[in-house]
């Protein structure tokens, strides 16, 4: 079984690492970083499963880099995890629509891990079958994503 | 001519002359009332704008009813140098050097009218013959002076100085209650800026203090995570004082943001779907409800409202949070009700609960900013009634309770029907939401304790919702 990625974004050090160890109790491999500009970039190497984004970061948002990710036809079916201060962003739509997760910060771990722990599930369901079922794999994948539970708010 | 004087001639006068006299008093009629209606108009412009250059240009325009002249102008002090406007007129020198004005400088000094019948006394209306120059004085402070001025000499007369000094207090009052009005102005534009300075301010701390706050929470949790059994049983309450001194902090943190944004009313209000908004908040509290062992019912019909979607929210929000502090852990039957009554203008809702009640000299100030209550154990910095009460306010309604210690609290707030917004939001509805309101008299709430202590908790219920809409149980798994 192939190792699952995780990318943490968060311009707070410390924030990021203690994120990075929390995925990796998860049974991620975490990469952190705290210069939003080199998410993208990160993200195109790395090709994580899951990525943690704080909104409020220097020269770029996070939600600019979710964007970036869901118009990217082979990321946009990355995981990812949206994390704000601002209770006003919990009912943005846009961010709704593209995120996977919405957690308000100071972050409640035990959500912070179930979430991880679902998209861990869900990805690794979606490899099962593209192994078994290669023909339907798409079918599969995209019936998983509407399938979700409802988001985190 | 007198009354008297006037009926003794006309009965001597043949019909000749008494046609010229009609014709005469008609014509003194008509003026008469040309000036009545220029006072007129001049008092209307100065009880409509309190822009002076607006009012200025109307003196002027209305004056020619009143007086003759060829030129008027105003004096005015500012930023201690002289200047005078021309409203009618050849423009006049707009920098005044008063001591090459006697005209004028008399009259600033002393306060008085001045009236020269023939030839002027300076280069400041060199060319006018007649003058009048009046001072324009409010509240005892010399703001300037008035002028007219005609060309050919021996033009006025002490009446002309008379209507002319009505028009002069009338200008110092509306030089007055403009540069009030100016004042008023940039001092509200001041208060504002500073108002948002200081939310913006208040935003920002609160926001930096969620960053190193964020890592405790993080950090205190990921160590029971990470290191679990590992970690001496005698060193987890430590772990868990920092947790909860932690969350405790959150809460105040986004209490003050809260406080903070309620500076910023909505624009305008709006259909509340007041049962999904309920939905909403109640979801919040979910795991909370389960591990509690509360359970929370919701009136199925719940009324729309007019209001603002998260304030209401946040309202429901908050009573349903104190309910859940407030349940007590000895409480036998652990109960939340949400239900709504239909008034003629308002909805009033009620979270009732069956905790642990407050009492009555805790009642009066809990809606006060920053109170604490001493009967019950009270967390936080005391803002969230106070808070929600101030949404309510500024949605147009109330908030009052129902408590008895032992026995449970209803919380009551009220908004406007869907078709009935009150004329202005902050002004809240003139109801009484319980007419033996304990906010109000405390003889009646002791009153009341007495009565409802015979009754068992079910029965007081019974009797507060015989009008109330119908409630289905909601177990809180399902919400």
């Amino acid at each position: 079984m192939r190792q699952l990625l995780a990318l943490v974004v968060d311009d707070d050090q410390k924030l990021a690492q203690g994120l990075a160890i929390a995925l990796q109790y998860c049974g991620f491999e975490v990469t952190h970083i705290s210069d939003a500009t080199q998410a993208m970039t990160t993200i195109q190497t790395l090709r994580p499963d899951v990525v943690t984004l704080d909104v409020h970061m220097p020269n770029i948002s996070g939600v600019e880099i979710l964007q970036s990710i869901r118009r990217n036809n082979e990321l946009a079916h990355i995981s990812v995890i949206i994390m704000t201060g601002m209770v006003q962003m919990l009912q943005d739509r846009t961010i709704n629509e593209m995120a996977d997760a919405i957690l308000l910060k100071p972050l409640d771990l035990t959500k912070f891990t179930s979430h991880a722990r679902r998209f861990a599930e869900r990805q690794r369901t979606r490899e099962m079958l593209q192994v078994t079922q290669p023909s339907q794999s798409d079918a599969n994948a995209a019936s998983d994503s509407s399938s979700d539970a409802p988001r985190d708010q | 001519m007198s009354n008297a004087d006037l009926h003794l001639s006309l009965e001597t006068l043949d019909r000749e002359q008494l046609l010229v006299t009609v014709r005469r008093l008609l014509a003194e009629a008509d003026a008469l009332s040309s000036r009545i209606s220029a006072v007129n108009e001049i008092g209307v412009a100065m009880n409509s704008t309190l822009d002076l250059k607006t009012i200025q240009r109307v003196i002027a325009k209305q004056a020619k009813w009143l007086l003759d002249f060829k030129h008027v102008s105003v004096c005015y002090k500012e930023k201690g140098e002289w200047f005078a406007t021309t409203l009618f007129g050849p423009p006049e020198a707009q920098a005044l050097d008063l001591n090459q004005c006697g005209n004028v400088k008399q009259v600033l000094e002393k306060g008085e009218p001045n009236l020269i019948h023939k030839g002027s006394p300076s280069p400041f209306l060199a060319s006018y013959q007649s003058q009048i120059i009046l001072p324009l004085v409010a509240d005892n402070t010399l703001l300037g002076s008035l002028n007219f001025a005609a060309l050919k000499p021996h033009v006025y007369s002490h009446d002309d100085v008379r209507i002319a000094y009505m028009l002069a207090l009338q200008l110092s009052a509306a030089m007055r209650n403009a540069s009030i009005f100016t004042e008023l102005q940039a001092t509200q534009a001041a208060l504002n800026m500073r108002v948002e300075q200081l939310d913006a301010y208040s935003h920002t701390i609160a926001h930096d203090l969620k960053t190193p706050l964020s890592n405790i929470l993080l950090w205190s949790e990921l160590l029971k995570m990470i290191f679990g059994t590992r970690i001496p049983p005698e060193a987890v309450p430590y772990i868990d004082t920092i947790y909860e001194s932690g969350k405790t902090m959150q809460r105040m943190i986004d209490q003050l943001l809260q406080l903070a944004r309620l500076h910023h009313s909505p624009a305008s209000l709006v259909p509340v779907h007041v049962q999904d908004v309920v939905g909403m908040a109640v979801m919040r509290f979910q795991a909370q409800l389960e591990e509690t062992g509360i359970s929370l019912t919701i009136a199925d019909d719940l009324p729309d409202a007019m209001g603002y979607d998260q304030w209401v929210e946040e309202i429901f929000a908050n009573l349903i949070s104190n309910a859940i502090k407030y349940m007590g852990t000895e409480t036998p039957v652990k109960r939340i009700e949400i239900f709504a009554i239909q008034e003629v203008d308002f909805i009033k809702y009620a979270v009732r609960d069956t905790g642990v009640g407050i009492k009555g000299e805790d009642q009066k100030r809990l809606f006060e900013k920053f109170s604490r209550l001493h009967s019950v154990k009270a967390e936080g910095l005391g803002l969230g009634l106070s808070i929600i009460a101030q949404m309510i306010k500024q949605l147009g309604g109330q908030i009052d309770i129902e408590s008895e210690w032992g026995k449970g609290s209803t919380f009551w707030f009220c908004l406007p029907r869907v078709s009935h917004i009150p004329p202005a939001q902050s002004e809240p509805i003139k109801t009484t939401l319980n007419e033996s309101s304990p906010l109000e008299d405390t003889a009646q709430t002791s009153d009341s304790v007495t009565r409802s202590q015979n009754e068992t908790p079910e029965a007081a219920s019974e009797s507060v919702s015989l009008d109330k809409t119908p409630i289905t149980q909601i177990e809180n798994k399902e919400i």
